[in-house]
């Protein structure tokens, strides 16, 4: 009985380590927060996250098999929906807001222009089920995942489990969007010192901490509150924003506020895309802001910058672009994986 | 050096490139490992292991003590004045045994999907120390705020169960579909999918029941009381959180009783 025991404990410590040893550990850059993300209950690997990545790019998570997550997130444009003021999905349907970018993900607190989603891993849902988007039921998708040529496999090598679930689908496109870190960009070695700003990105990083890091907090860009950042309502789409979810009327027009990492690539801007130009954004700033009773504290007081300034706060912005994330291989579609299908 | 799985490691400049690192055990580590269960084997392997004996917790639908059973194919069941039943399906979450307040028993892993067209959903294997005394019973129907907030989950809250919501994000708790002449609504239907796990709309209702190890465990949910509070007129479709969710959770709550 006792050398059952031994041989048993012996097994499954062996396979402990085994698996163990695939695991991967997200290291965070230097001097940033500790992500949000708890990994712990979902450790990451490559088979995971490969797996993710080909979920990601394929078609098959919409009605049609059309469209795929990457159609409104594409790895070039900061995986956004570049020239798109709404975002359109399945047979060309147009949505009410624009596509956010997937960046930093790791340390987001809640998802959405309006924070409706609290867990990166329950965020493919929405998209995956909205009639304007993939307009496909999660039910529906992991049936077809099972019947595919390649699916089964994937899930296997990755989940050590036969079965495909909506749990596993899930994990394996939160693991994908996790290695989706931009830490590289001209702003990050400035930091790093290894190179110094010059002209106008000196004055334009000056004039950037006097008027817009409150809200927009380094090293992530966003302190991922909700804000009424004084645009007027659009009379069309009639968005009242993050008081959609809690009913307060103190949280009417308020939107999250979104990082400025690879801004230069993100555009349009604002959450119904309105602004396609940077400097149409900086000029809102200095002199387009709505009063109304939710407008954000930080800007009841003018952002006084003349045309100059903002030409160098523009300087600024452009150094957060990195293109080290932009071009990154890793990110782009997995031709190795989905040219089998 | 701990293998790298990072991008664009260079070793001359200090660019972030560390992302990701493989979990390395180095071979002292999993020694220690090995004698420190070889020895809780040990240590636990000669005490004599506690019995367990299995109780069942028994879910049982009625409409004003009628027995009700749902089709699994999901045609409708008459239960007189033109109401007629689809769907019956709630969570019930953290089940727990208590002498006086203090817990003395706590099911791991205490979610369970019930389902009125499954009758293997409705009763629930629990599985107890022999000779362990409590004198209530206490569980949530629903899904509490916590659990809602930690991800994707398997088994029974796998979000393809159809008791999730997707944009507002959350569990569903409580699901009640069916058909009445007093509804204007396209077929007659009603549509009760009541969740919400934020604090101000939260409808996860706790309960608790005296109860024994000695009796059996048998619980009623006998939905007529939903229905007489209600006036399905004016009241039929209520998919979102708010407060109208957390008053008909309320109104579910009070159609179980401890048998």
């Amino acid at each position: 009985m006792k050398i059952h025991l031994f041989l048993f404990f012996l097994f499954s410590f062996g396979l402990v380590a085994w698996i163990e040893s695939k695991n991967l550990v997200f290291i965070k850059p230097k001097e940033w927060p500790t992500p949000v993300y708890d990994f712990s209950k979902n450790p990451l690997s490559n088979a995971r996250i490969e797996l993710g990545r080909a979920l990601f790019y394929d078609p098959i998570l919409s009605r049609n098999n059309q469209v795929s997550c990457a159609n409104c997130h594409l790895s070039f444009t900061a995986f956004t929906h570049v020239d798109h003021a709404l975002s359109h999905g399945i047979e060309d349907r147009v949505g009410t807001r624009n596509s956010p970018v997937l960046i930093n993900l790791a340390w987001n607190k809640s998802f959405m222009w309006d924070g409706s989603i609290n867990h990166l891993d329950m965020q493919a849902l929405a998209p995956i089920s909205h009639p304007s988007e993939l307009d496909e039921k999660i039910e529906n998708v992991v049936l077809k995942l099972r019947k595919s040529q390649i699916y089964p496999k994937l899930f296997f090598n990755a989940f050590a489990d036969s079965s495909i679930s909506g749990e596993y689908t899930l994990k394996a496109i939160s693991q994908f969007l996790l290695t989706l870190v931009s830490a590289n960009s001209r702003y990050d070695s400035m930091v790093r010192k290894q190179i110094s700003f010059v002209g106008q990105e000196i004055n334009g990083y000056r004039i950037f901490k006097q008027n817009c890091n409150s809200c927009h907090v380094e090293p992530l860009f966003t302190n991922q509150s909700f804000e009424n950042n004084g645009l007027a309502m659009d009379s069309n789409l009639k968005d009242l924003g993050r008081m959609k979810i809690t009913n307060r009327s103190a949280d009417s027009l308020k939107f999250k506020v979104p990082t400025l990492r690879n801004i230069e690539f993100s555009q349009p801007y604002m959450h119904d895309g309105r602004f396609k130009k940077l400097r149409q954004v900086i000029k809102h700033y200095a002199s387009g802001i709505q009063k109304g009773p939710t407008l954000s504290g930080q800007l009841n007081q003018k952002i006084d910058i003349t045309p100059d300034e903002q030409a160098d706060l523009i300087a600024f912005l452009l150094t957060l672009s990195d293109k080290t994330f932009l071009f990154d291989p890793k990110h782009g579609y997995p031709k190795h994986i989905l040219s089998k299908n | 050096m701990h293998p790298v799985l990072g991008l664009f490691q260079s070793e001359q400049s200090e660019d972030f490139s560390l992302r990701f690192r493989t979990v390395h055990l180095d071979f002292s580590c999993f020694i220690k490992a090995f004698l420190l269960i070889l020895l809780s084997a040990l240590i636990v392997a000669p005490c004599p292991a506690k019995k367990i004996t299995e109780k069942q917790l028994k879910f049982n639908l009625v409409f004003g003590g009628q027995i009700l059973k749902l089709d699994p194919n999901g045609s409708l069941l008459n239960l007189g004045d033109s109401l007629q039943i689809e769907t019956i399906r709630f969570y019930v979450f953290g089940i727990e045994l208590l002498q006086n307040t203090r817990s003395v028993w706590k099911e791991a892993n205490s979610f369970h999907l019930l389902d009125g067209s499954v009758a293997s959903s409705l009763t629930l294997p629990l599985q107890i120390e022999n000779n362990l005394s409590f004198n209530r019973l206490r569980f949530v129907i629903g899904i509490d705020s916590a659990v809602n907030s930690s991800g994707a989950m398997g088994g029974d809250l796998d979000p393809t169960k159809g008791m999730y919501w997707t944009w507002d994000n959350g569990y569903i708790n409580v699901k009640l579909e069916g058909r009445s002449a007093l509804c204007k609504t396209k077929d007659q239907q009603f549509q009760f999918h009541l969740g919400g796990y934020r604090k101000e709309v939260n409808t996860a209702m706790v309960l608790e029941f005296p109860s024994s190890a000695n009796s059996d465990m048998s619980i009623e949910v006998d939905i007529k009381a939903f229905f007489s509070k209600l006036d399905l007129s004016k009241t039929n479709q209520i998919m979102s959180p708010g407060k109208e969710a957390v008053l008909l959770s309320q109104y579910f709550a009070q159609c179980i009783r401890f048998q």
